[in-house]
């Protein structure tokens, strides 16, 4: 009798158990009138960018009583790994970052490739998207992302220091020359890099082969994916990398930027001890917030003596899972970021430029530098984000770290870059 | 008359005997079985189970998202004509014996320095051992701020006039290596010391007194009684430091991020590098097989090499 009771009262906890397993389940995602759940993932460059999203995130709840926004800030150097594990382990969340383009393994074009992302062309707000970046969230003719924020890559200045020495923003490399000698006299160091972290290598390069290459052939990505050229063939790179070597050599930056990270450097920027890094635009806010007393601005780095191009795109965009269960709520949130208004509010927060204002060329006031050469139609996307994922970080970067420590030819590089690519286009 | 108590002597030994042998063929066993078959079965299902169906995705093409491609043995042979993979495991392999050797000489000269006659040993084994509780991604970064070209180290050594010796410790590829073995060292030796200091307590006093009344020199009182003494100490030191040598990560990630050049990629962060960033999933398991497979090795040559020599 007590044996039977027991095992009747077991069979019971086990019902209410599975009864309670059930109702959490069932629970969470809002079924039965409880607000939507959206789980966020997205990543920061700087802590401006993430106070920026938060903002616009609590709005946006605010605003939408029924939807609630679970996000995850992850910093930008881990975010791949972050993302690349949930998405390998099934538990992908409904709305995330994705790099623009196809440079990293968690970027927009291999995650539509593999079916991850929701297919977005049928949404209106998708025609704000500059035609110029189209191509970095496009697969198939598909639109899958919404580019957040426009980025330049150029120099950042600190031109409280450049008036104190009476030096010019250098616009052709014979000035860069003078101006690197001059700062170098007054004991500052005029450029500083930051090659420790693999992605300051390729910062300065990307907007000397803006002239270099990308001028003289927009379409150099293309012809290097069908086979029609090679880095080694384009006397741009070689060009760009020996000019890179010359600038070390004529003084230009500290005594071994191997050593230096980014932090440091922009320390040196922020407090008087370096004239200018170079940088993609985001961080020109960031600088102005270490030294509020300061003044800074940004500028493209001249790769020749005339007819300069710059660099640029989107950093980050925003995606949707194809396995979401609440496309709905996700869409609703992507409707409100891409509204010109809160598009701009989060681009004025992160000091960035809004995507929604990019054809229309007004940028904040320390790009101002920029608006000539978008005028020309002078910018192009910048180098990597169409290349296989993983060489600008494996091989480019290294590659110039091994440069400047004397283990690697300049031909050594393009031919490593070359086979880097080769093997990337057969994954 | 004597031998009256013998056989219940002999039968209460013989009871007694019978006793445990009975509880170990059936009682003993049966239970203790009992008891150890959840754990077991939850160590085979958690932890040797998904490792060894990880294990698979080494032959395999996987990228991470997605179904995976079975391709044989194709991974391995495309690791053995890996350049990069060949300079990491160069590299690990180089960290992981000087990190043994170096560890093993500091650990055990902080313990023969501690053990007995210094007051403040206590405090300062405390101090010794501290930052082996301390994170090793923090370790590396605090390494870091000492070592980048503007940090304490250069700056300490233009301030006593000593500009000349500044060098750019993690910018030159030859330096950035011992670099990281210097934050290893500087994190690890103080449990190789604790090791060390709790084999010498085990030497009873007698024999250093003894052998000082033979006449017995310091350094063949060392050869001859504490080396010998300390053998399990140097066994378990040795698998210690191959494993953190051979598995190294965090010191190299926050150092210098496998630079310059590549220089410093070990194992461990190539596999980093091919799964997060290449998307190489089943290629970096690869990797990870020949690292277990590596490790395995080398584990058992030290178990080989230290029991020819007595010692384990």
């Amino acid at each position: 009798m007590e044996t039977r009771r027991i095992h009747a009262l077991k069979w019971l906890a086990a019902i209410a158990t599975l009864a309670s397993l059930f109702a959490t389940g069932c629970g969470s995602g809002g079924s039965g009138g409880g607000p939507t759940t959206l789980k966020v993932a997205a990543s920061f460059a700087t802590p401006a960018d993430k106070a920026a999203l938060a903002a616009v995130i609590s709005d946006f709840t605010r605003t939408h009583a029924d939807i609630k926004v679970n996000v995850t800030y992850t910093p930008i150097a881990q975010y791949d790994q972050v993302l690349g594990t949930q998405i390998a382990g099934g538990n992908a969340p409904d709305l995330m970052y994705v790099q623009p383009g196809a440079a990293h393994t968690t970027g927009a074009i291999p995650l539509a490739k593999k079916g991850a992302l929701l297919d977005l062309s049928d949404q209106s707000w998708t025609k704000r998207i500059p035609a110029s970046m189209r191509g970095l969230v496009t697969e198939g003719g598909k639109v899958y992302a919404w580019p957040q924020e426009i980025s330049f890559e150029g120099m950042i200045y600190n031109q409280s220091v450049l008036d104190r020495l009476k030096v010019a923003i250098p616009t052709t490399p014979s000035e860069v020359v003078t101006y690197c000698r001059k700062l170098k006299t007054a004991g500052v160091t005029p450029y500083e890099l930051y090659l420790q972290d693999v992605f300051g290598g390729y910062q300065l390069l990307y907007s000397l082969v803006a002239t270099t290459v990308y001028e003289k052939t927009p379409d150099w990505d293309q012809q290097r994916m069908t086979g029609k050229t090679t880095f080694a063939a384009t006397p741009g790179w070689r060009g760009a990398l020996q000019t890179y070597l010359e600038l070390r050599d004529a003084d230009c930056f500290q005594k071994s930027p191997n050593g230096t990270p980014i932090s440091q450097a922009l320390a040196a920027l922020t407090t008087g001890k370096a004239g200018g890094t170079p940088s993609v635009s985001v961080v020109l806010a960031l600088a102005q917030q270490a030294n509020p007393k300061g003044r800074f601005a940004m500028a493209p780095f001249p790769g020749a003596d005339a007819g300069n191009a710059v660099t640029g795109g989107p950093l980050t965009a925003w995606a949707v899972s194809a396995r979401t269960q609440h496309k709905a709520a996700a869409l609703t949130f992507l409707r409100y970021v891409s509204d010109p208004k809160v598009n701009r509010e989060i681009a004025r927060r992160a000091g960035n430029i809004a995507t929604v204002d990019f054809a229309a060329l007004k940028l904040p006031p320390g790009l101002a530098r920029f608006v000539p050469y978008l005028r020309r139609g002078d910018l192009h996307v910048l180098p990597g984000l169409n290349w296989p994922a993983g060489i600008q970080d494996t091989t480019l970067g290294p590659g110039i770290q091994a440069l400047f420590s004397g283990s690697q030819s300049v031909s050594g590089l393009l031919r490593q870059l070359d086979n880097a690519w080769n093997a990337g286009a057969r994954r | 008359m004597a031998s009256a108590p013998q056989p219940l002597a002999a039968g209460t030994a013989s009871r007694g005997a019978r006793r445990p042998a009975r509880l170990r063929r059936a009682g003993a066993p049966a239970a203790s079985w009992l008891f150890a078959v959840p754990a077991v079965l939850a160590v085979l299902a958690l932890h040797y189970g998904p490792t060894i169906a990880g294990a698979v995705y080494a032959f395999t093409d996987w990228s991470g998202i997605g179904a995976a491609q079975w391709v044989g043995a194709r991974n391995f042979s495309d690791l053995s004509k890996d350049p990069a993979a060949r300079d990491a495991l160069w590299n690990s392999l180089r960290l992981a014996l000087t990190f043994v050797v170096l560890a093993n000489l500091i650990g055990l000269a902080l313990a023969l320095g501690l053990n007995r006659t210094l007051k403040s040993r206590f405090l300062l084994r405390a101090l010794f051992f501290a930052p082996v509780v301390v994170s090793p991604i923090a370790i590396g970064y605090l390494w870091q701020y000492i070592l980048q070209s503007d940090g304490a180290l250069n700056t300490i050594l233009a301030g006593i006039g000593l500009g000349g010796l500044q060098h750019q410790w993690l910018g030159d590829p030859t330096t950035a290596r011992w670099a990281i073995l210097v934050a290893m060292l500087w994190q690890l030796s103080g449990l190789t010391m604790v090791i060390y200091l709790a084999g010498l307590a085990a030497i009873p006093d007698e024999y250093y007194e003894a052998a000082a009344v033979d006449g017995a020199s310091a350094w063949r009182q060392f050869r001859k009684i504490t080396v010998p003494s300390v053998a399990p100490a140097i066994a378990i030191n040795t698998t210690l430091g191959l494993l953190i040598g051979l598995r190294v990560f965090d010191q190299v990630i926050a150092l210098t991020n496998g630079g310059p050049g590549n220089a410093t990629q070990t194992l461990a962060t190539e596999i980093y590098v091919q799964a997060f960033t290449l998307g190489r999933f089943g290629y970096s398991t690869a990797i990870a097989f020949v690292l277990t497979v590596l490790i395995v090795v080398m584990m058992a040559l030290r178990s080989f090499l230290l029991r020819q020599r007595g010692s384990v």
